[in-house]
């Protein structure tokens, strides 16, 4: 038997196959083409095994193993040996059940890594709450350069004329003539918009995608009657914005179209057409350009934050939709996990993990897999006494994500976690009356770029630079205008469990930035393959499975049929140091970081996080003891809910605030 | 189980194929006079949620000592059982000299 892996130079095909015989044989692995990976099988006849064979030629068909099945059939002739040809002249076809295209390709396949080797660590740096064209719309303004290394096209909003209309009977109109609300830049010097907080919960993205207030909260959930569902027409989002700002940002009142005069700019519904600028976003961009930018990049869930992280590391939210009831999610989030995965590789296994956050006691990602992670708190949970330190603790500040980069010491997958409690750097637009917004505020968008600064700079001075991949991206768009619907996709296992909002999980959420960084991907990386959060686990998972076979299998059809992105593996040699570009550190005013947060009120998000705190083991053996009293209905201001997690021995500390300097 | 027998207008290409209800596909294609022994699989559309279309994709080759090798992929309408129509596309390679050849065309029930 011999294997043979093959890729094209555009990186649209990867071919890993094993072959039998020398004569008339068979032949089986994988292709991989477009980032949907193929199960196929087929035969060979090798040149000159027969006196009449003058070539070696092959045919192959199989699928990609989803729901929504994809079939691919292919034909070609390889030169050199049968164990190692050194090029194949493929031919190929895909047929889609999902939409009735037949797509074709034509091409040569040279030897090549599967791209998998370009990288040993992965941190994943996951923000909160910003669609692709909100924060990356504008770049490459004049196309992507002819040179690009892969895609030749970006779908942002330059030169499309995007708008969306105004609804009839709003209370307070644009000026006369104004029909619709075109895409226009955030105005210099915003780090705000949208201000107050989008709708972003399941209810609310359905009128964003269909233009259509039925239901609200309850069925049918502002979804159209017809099945299957109509294509989204992306223009319902300043339906939704005036929606959401009457119901949940300032109850009762209705926004106007621009801020009066009298209040602080900015605000009005206008703003929820604005997309950001690429010079308010120069880290974001800046790596977007010089490293890889996904396009075509959507969420696992039209819905919120939780089930979003959820479904990345977990490939499922087990039915659930929105964050709330959060009281409930550390004891109905049961399911595996990648971190599982790694954990229970063996005591041979040379793969770790890690989760860096604002507060270890209390990242949220030991919240929405509270029970499956609950070995790998910092402390020992009750009964044990409090404040014994756990040997088999994963959860780590992010002082510590410093350290461990500098120190060559970061794991074989970094979860790194935002600071979502005010003041908040996750990027998430602040909900009303934050103080994170005013003249001498400076918006999470500022704070979120210093962030993402902070983690790329300690990458980019590691010794494990050359060795890493950083991918930055987000939970979900949260409300923020992007004009590309997405699309329909498989189902995960969800036997047993109830589907919340009587959603089936065929259909991805809204587009979100994705950028990755790594000394293997060329400048100007354009990846136009669609992609969802479930791709992530599907491609380390197959590296990792060659690590230590058969440790991570798919969690779920979801993953299963995800497409595989390692086509963003554009060079084959590492890129120097020199050419890591070195972007000036976002400022940020001293006067900043002198206020005083204890006063702001709590947003919906901040306490969706202390209500998940308080049902931890720790919580209740704090109560049990009476060393709190408190409980979070009581609780309303950011330095109350600090106070109340720092009270409950293994929650807090949070981190001093001068680690986000 | 269901026969599949769709043919060309210009009577040039033509399949013949068994469509088992677990998705397996066995039986011949016709290109041009030659007949290819082929294997592979579909999907009905409707059986799943997002499977708007049904679909199908084959490979298999020749029986000569130098085989030619073809693979189809194609989308069907009209009920599983006996589609009345097939968007097709087929691919061969040819062990005996090397040469590939392409073709796309629409196979109607004979």
């Amino acid at each position: 038997m011999s294997s043979w892996m093959l890729r094209s130079p555009d990186h649209a095909l990867m071919l890993e196959l094993n072959s039998t015989g020398k004569e008339n044989e068979i032949l089986y692995g994988t292709l991989i083409y477009k980032g949907t990976t193929y199960s196929v099988g087929g035969s060979w006849a090798a040149s000159h095994s027969l006196p009449a064979r003058k070539a070696s030629a092959f045919s192959l068909s199989g699928n990609n193993g989803d729901a929504v099945t994809k079939w691919i059939a292919a034909t070609g002739i390889m030169t050199g040996s049968g164990d190692a040809p050194t090029r194949i002249d493929i031919q190929l076809g895909v047929s889609s059940t999902f939409d009735g295209t037949l797509d074709h390709y034509t091409g040569t396949l040279l030897p090549s890594s599967d791209g998998l080797d370009a990288f040993d660590k992965v941190v994943v740096l996951m923000l909160e709450n910003r669609s692709f064209d909100n924060l990356l719309g504008y770049m490459y303004p004049n196309g992507v350069p002819a040179n690009a290394p892969l895609g030749k096209t970006f779908e942002g909003v330059v030169g499309k004329n995007l708008s969306n209309p105004i609804p009839p009977g709003v209370k307070n109109p644009p000026p006369p003539g104004v029909t619709a609300i075109p895409v226009s830049p955030v105005p210099d010097g915003n780090y705000f918009q949208p201000y107050p907080d989008p709708g972003e919960t399941y209810e609310h993205i359905n009128t964003q995608l269909f233009n259509l207030i039925d239901g609200g909260e309850n069925a049918p959930y502002n979804l159209p009657s017809q099945r299957p569902l109509p294509q989204p027409t992306m223009n319902g989002f300043v339906m939704d914005y005036i929606e959401n700002y009457k119901a949940e940002e300032e109850k009762g009142k209705d926004p106007t179209y621009e801020a009066p005069p009298s209040e602080f700019p900015w605000t009005g519904y206008k703003q929820i057409m604005q997309c950001y600028p690429t010079s308010a976003v120069p880290v974001l961009t800046t790596l977007a350009e010089q490293f890889a930018v996904f396009d075509h990049w959507y969420c696992g869930v039209p819905s919120q934050t939780w089930c979003n992280r959820a479904f990345w590391n977990a490939g499922t939210s087990w039915g659930r939709v929105v964050n709330g009831p959060s009281l409930t999610w550390t004891s109905d989030s049961l399911g595996t996990t990648i971190f599982n995965q790694i954990s229970n590789s063996g005591f041979s296994s040379p793969l770790n993990w890690k989760v860096y956050s604002a507060n270890p006691g209390v990242a949220l990602t030991s919240l929405i897999h509270a029970l499956a992670l609950a070995p790998y708190h910092p402390t020992l949970p009750p009964p044990a006494p409090p404040f014994i330190p756990n040997p088999f603790n994963h959860f780590y500040g992010f002082e510590r994500f410093l350290s461990d980069c500098a120190a060559g010491q970061l794991p074989a997958y970094s979860f790194v976690e935002p600071r979502f409690i005010t003041p908040h750097n996750d990027m998430h637009p602040s909900s009303a009356h934050s103080l994170l917004y005013g003249k001498s505020s400076v918006g999470s968008v500022l704070l979120g770029e210093l962030y993402v600064w902070q983690v790329y700079d300690a990458i980019r001075r590691s010794p494990d630079r050359d060795r890493t991949l950083l991918i930055i991206t987000y939970d979900e768009h949260g409300g923020c205008y992007d004009h590309v619907a997405p699309p329909q996709v498989t189902a995960p296992n969800l036997k047993g469990y109830t589907l919340e909002d009587n959603f089936d999980f065929t259909r991805l959420g809204i587009r979100v930035p994705m950028i990755m960084v790594s000394s293997h991907i060329a400048k100007n990386t354009v990846v136009n393959t669609p992609m969802h959060h479930g791709s992530f686990m599907k491609t380390v998972g197959r590296k990792w499975n060659k690590i230590v076979p058969g440790a991570f299998p798919p969690l779920g059809p979801r993953v299963a049929g995800a497409p595989d992105f390692s086509e963003v593996f554009t060079s084959d040699t590492a890129r120097p140091l020199s050419d890591w570009p070195e972007i000036p550190k976002p400022v940020i005013p001293q006067s900043f970081w002198a206020q005083d947060f204890s006063q702001a009120p709590l947003s919906k998000f901040e306490r969706q996080i202390v209500e998940a705190a308080s049902t931890m083991p720790e919580a209740a053996d704090a109560r049990a003891r009476g060393i709190t009293t408190r409980t979070p209905a009581t609780i309303d201001t950011v330095g109350e809910a600090l106070d109340y997690l720092r009270s409950i021995p293994g929650l807090g500390p949070d981190e001093p605030r001068s680690v986000l300097k | 189980m269901a026969a599949w027998n769709l043919i060309s207008q210009d009577h040039r290409y033509s399949i013949d194929v068994q469509a088992l209800d677990n998705g397996a596909l066995n039986g011949t294609l016709s290109y041009e006079g030659t007949t290819y022994a082929v294997a592979g699989g579909w999907d009905a559309s409707y059986s799943l949620p997002g499977r708007n279309f049904s679909a199908f994709a084959l490979s298999g080759s020749t029986s000569e000592a130098a085989p030619t090798f073809l693979s189809a992929t194609g989308i069907m309408t009209g009920p599983g059982t006996a589609p009345t129509r097939i968007d097709i596309q087929i691919d061969l390679s040819a062990s005996s000299d090397g040469s590939v050849r392409q073709y796309k065309g629409v196979l109607l029930s004979s």
